[in-house]
């Protein structure tokens, strides 16, 4: 059982890697990105085909999937994103679709639909015991790359410069505008950044998740789970939601076998009902 | 025993920790002409809310007509005739006058869900609806969409909005916000010629209206009452002159 | 929604154009049989697409999942008739009955919240129930989707033809009645009520609007007439399959409704059309990658704006 929570942690720290962007923009921005799951597809298969194709250690394609990721939301912030901020949410959800039917479009084209596989490096496929729990290095090693930049991020949040300016932007940016900060700037990098860690959980994920073209859609109602349960103003919000996700599904989908997905379609449902503005959310936020 | 219309009492509501409203106790009298006046930020907007039912109290009972409505919806409220206007205009900016006003006729009359018939055929209420939109002078932009009038025009239209339900109470939030002198007179003289039956709480920061309006005022301070009395007595007290009036002159 | 380009005025006759748009629609049953088939596929999704419009563009409850009534629709249609009795009209009714429960089952869900928790929790219900249909494959087919379904003839008589000219007769007819259903709905107080909601809604309690009261009864409403529609496509093509539930769907309609123009009822039928046109000219190019370029209408039109899509559209359509 201890094995599965431990599944479930890692599973969640891989969601909320993959989730915690999408809270950003939407905190940030009050933008829906239903898109955000092609920036993790990207980084999945710029991941797939580094480690399978050119022969790149998984270890060294981990960065240049962020990189690519990262470069991909600063080309589409400016050019695309930015014009829609002040539209309905409705108009932001339909551009986003658009962009996720391109992106899987594209990717079946040049890729075609089958499952994409990465090479890992031999250490990370082992199984070890620890006190009776079995434990997969590459799940191991998950909860501590993620775990490292979840620490760094949330330092950056609250100790940097930077992120207090994010802060402010995020409580209001009319008045973060009126402050000098340049909101502009801080939306470019936080998407950037938020979409490249989504390529960062993408390349990490392909192995546990699976990748094919459909990911994003598959994948669009856990982020959005993380985000709504989570909140949109903390990093520990989203952090809790998915970890609270990651095990329940996977502790449902082992117990509960027939009606593991349920599970958590069920739990956003309720949790909706009861705190339509998400559990972990301060109260008066967005 | 008075004819009391609309009564709080001990009326509370705080956010997180801060106190929005502070043991209020409030009885308007039927026919009442009550002002409620009081520095920016005093909660006059919150207490309507409360009023109205957009807020719940922390603590506190409002009476309508000596029942209890604390527990109600605001579209019971308004149902029973507790009306109010906004204090930013709040109107349905895809239909036009004479549709909002012949829909809020509808509700008043009960025929709100009527599914066969269209709204326009009721010639009784259009003819009620166009009535009252002329009698604001805004009988020439009755097939205008609301989005499109301007400023003064909206105001207009919000009150007639609250007029068009026949309250009998009713709450006017800063009616004449923002409105140029030179559009105030529509509104200026519905105010007066008001019913007599009809009870109104009026909150305004232009003295010179409260005064010609109001034979009651009481003044909300932080929250919470100062003190309230009748019109003239509220314009001698030294204390409210201080806190209240001695800002008005600024403008 | 623009001031310029007015929705008809409201009134209980039928404006030119609109009979127009009906005899044309009828005349395509004459003049060319041989597309009954895309016809009627046509009348079936315009009806989904007015649907959506009900709780969309009048009420402005947004909705990422309303392909769960359209497929529940469906599938109460097809295992009626394959399991009970194959009479199309009976199994029409109990498909609407099914759906409609279902819509006021899961309306106290839309009530609360903002505009994200909606489009959430419309996705999630939309979700729920292709897991279930897929789970329970050994009743509805799964994946393969549901075989052996044959409808019976329409009043004992007309047998569905494999040309689909019955089929196509059959749902204009009930496109139409539901239409002017609804039409009467919207330009009545309840409708306006409805705007008024979508306008405003705290205006609209204000005004003593039981808000969420009009909402469930549209949202039931809406979810009848999807489900209506729904029906129609498994009777009419003896087929139900997981694509009735899956999320292309509920984003199709958006789509077309998007073209068509919300808040005017026609605009679910002008947008079925032009996204028909649209699906079949970029299946004619890329035959397996037309989403592609549906996806790229979806984003420029998007940046166009959804008002001056509507707009323009309106008024080509309008002034001929």
């Amino acid at each position: 059982m201890l094995t599965i929570l431990f599944d479930g942690i890692a599973y969640g720290m891989l969601l909320f890697m993959l989730a915690c962007g999408l809270a950003v923009t939407l905190g940030l921005m009050n933008f829906v990105n239903l898109a955000h799951g092609a920036f993790a597809m990207a980084g999945g298969y710029l991941t797939a085909v580094l480690t399978n194709r050119l022969g790149v250690p998984f270890l060294a394609s981990l960065p240049l999937a962020f990189l690519f990721a990262a470069a991909l939301g600063a080309i589409l912030e400016p050019t695309l994103y930015r014009r829609l901020y002040r539209r309905p949410h409705l108009d932001q959800v339909l551009f986003s679709i658009g962009l996720v039917f391109m992106a899987i479009a594209a990717v079946d084209y040049f890729f075609g639909a089958q499952q994409q596989f990465v090479r890992l490096p031999a250490f990370l496929k082992s199984r070890f015991e620890v006190g009776g729990i079995g434990i997969g290095a590459y799940r191991l090693f998950i909860i501590a790359v993620c775990g490292v930049l979840t620490i760094a991020l949330q330092l950056t949040l609250l100790h940097t410069r930077f992120g207090s300016r994010l802060r402010a932007a995020v409580d209001d940016p009319r008045v973060a505008a009126g402050l000098g900060i340049d909101v502009n700037r801080i939306f470019l990098s936080t998407f950037a950044v938020g979409s490249g860690l989504a390529g960062l959980g993408g390349a990490l994920g392909a192995e546990i998740l699976g990748l094919d073209p459909t990911f994003p859609l598959k994948f669009m109602l856990y982020f959005l789970l993380v985000v709504a349960v989570g909140g949109t103003t903390t990093i520990t919000g989203p952090l809790l939601a998915s970890l609270l996700l990651g095990v329940a599904d996977v502790a449902g989908k082992y117990y509960v076998p027939k009606l593991g997905a349920f599970i958590i379609y069920c739990v956003m449902i309720a949790v909706l009902m009861v705190r339509p503005q998400g559990l972990f959310a301060r109260i008066g936020a967005r | 025993m008075s004819d009391i219309v609309l009564a709080t009492h001990s009326l509370h509501k705080h956010f997180g920790g801060i106190p929005a409203t502070q043991d209020v106790t409030l009885a308007l009298a039927r026919g009442a002409r009550h002002a409620l006046i009081g520095p920016n930020g005093a909660g006059k907007t919150t207490l309507v809310n409360l009023l109205t039912g957009m807020l719940s109290p922390s603590s506190g009972r409002i009476d309508l007509e000596g029942e209890d409505i604390t527990e109600l919806p605001p579209h019971q409220r308004a149902r029973r005739g507790l009306v109010r206007t906004f204090q930013i205009t709040q109107l349905f900016d895809t239909l036009t006058p004479l549709e909002t006003i012949t829909l809020v006729i509808a509700e008043r009359e009960r025929t709100g869900t009527r599914l066969w018939r269209p709204l326009v055929s009721e010639r009784a209420h259009v003819d009620e609806a166009a009535g009252l939109l002329a009698m604001l002078h805004l009988g020439d932009v009755l097939r205008e969409r609301a989005a499109t009038l301007p400023y003064g025009r909206r105001r207009l239209l919000e009150i007639a909005i609250a007029l068009a339900a026949r309250p009998r109470v009713l709450l006017l939030d800063e009616p004449l916000a923002g409105v140029p002198t030179s559009e105030s007179r529509e509104i200026l003289d519905t105010l007066s010629a008001l019913p007599a039956a009809v009870t109104v709480l009026l909150i305004e920061h232009d003295m010179d209206v409260v005064f010609r309006f109001a034979t009651r005022i009481s003044v909300l301070v932080n929250g919470a009452l100062l003190v309230e009395g009748p019109a003239d007595e509220i314009a001698r007290n030294p204390q409210v002159r201080a806190v209240y009036l001695g800002e008005s002159r600024h403008g | 929604m623009a001031a310029s380009a007015q929705p008809p005025t409201p009134g209980a006759r039928m404006r030119a154009w609109e009979i127009a748009v009906w005899l044309g629609a009828l005349a395509m049953w004459f003049i060319a049989p041989r597309y009954a088939p895309l016809f009627n596929e046509i009348a079936i999704l315009a009806l989904f697409a007015v649907s959506l419009d009900l709780i969309l563009g009048y009420s402005g409850i947004v909705s990422l999942g309303h392909a769960a009534f359209f497929g529940t629709g469906a599938y109460v249609a097809a295992l009626f008739a394959k399991h009970f009795l194959p009479d199309p009209l009976v199994g029409l009714a109990v498909a609407v009955f099914v759906s409609t429960l279902l819509g006021l089952l899961t309306s106290a869900l839309v009530l609360r919240g903002s505009d994200l928790t909606r489009l959430m929790v419309t996705l999630g219900v939309a979700l729920i129930l292709y897991e279930l249909a897929n789970r329970f494959d050994n009743i509805t087919g799964g994946a393969d989707g549901l075989q052996g379904v044959v409808t019976g003839p329409l009043f004992g008589s007309f047998a569905f033809d494999l040309g689909g000219r019955v089929a196509y007769l059959y749902s204009l007819t009930v496109l139409f009645v539901l239409f002017l259903l609804a039409r009467r709905i919207v330009d009545a107080p309840f409708g306006y009520g409805l705007r008024a909601i979508r306008d405003n809604p705290r205006r609209a309690a204000a005004i003593g609007i039981p808000v969420n009261a009009r909402l469930t009864a549209v949202y039931t409403l809406a979810a009848a007439y999807a489900g209506a529609a729904g029906a129609l496509l498994a009777q009419t093509t003896n087929f139900a399959s997981l694509d009735a539930l899956d999320f292309h769907r509920s984003a199709d309609v958006l789509l077309a409704l998007v073209l068509g123009g919300s808040g005017w009822l026609y605009g679910g039928i002008v947008g079925t059309v032009a996204f028909k046109l649209m699906h079949d000219l970029f299946s004619a190019w890329t035959p397996q990658y037309w989403q592609f370029w549906i996806g790229l209408v979806l984003v420029v039109l998007m940046l166009i704006g959804r008002d001056r899509v509507a707009k323009l559209l309106r008024r080509v359509v309008i002034r001929r």
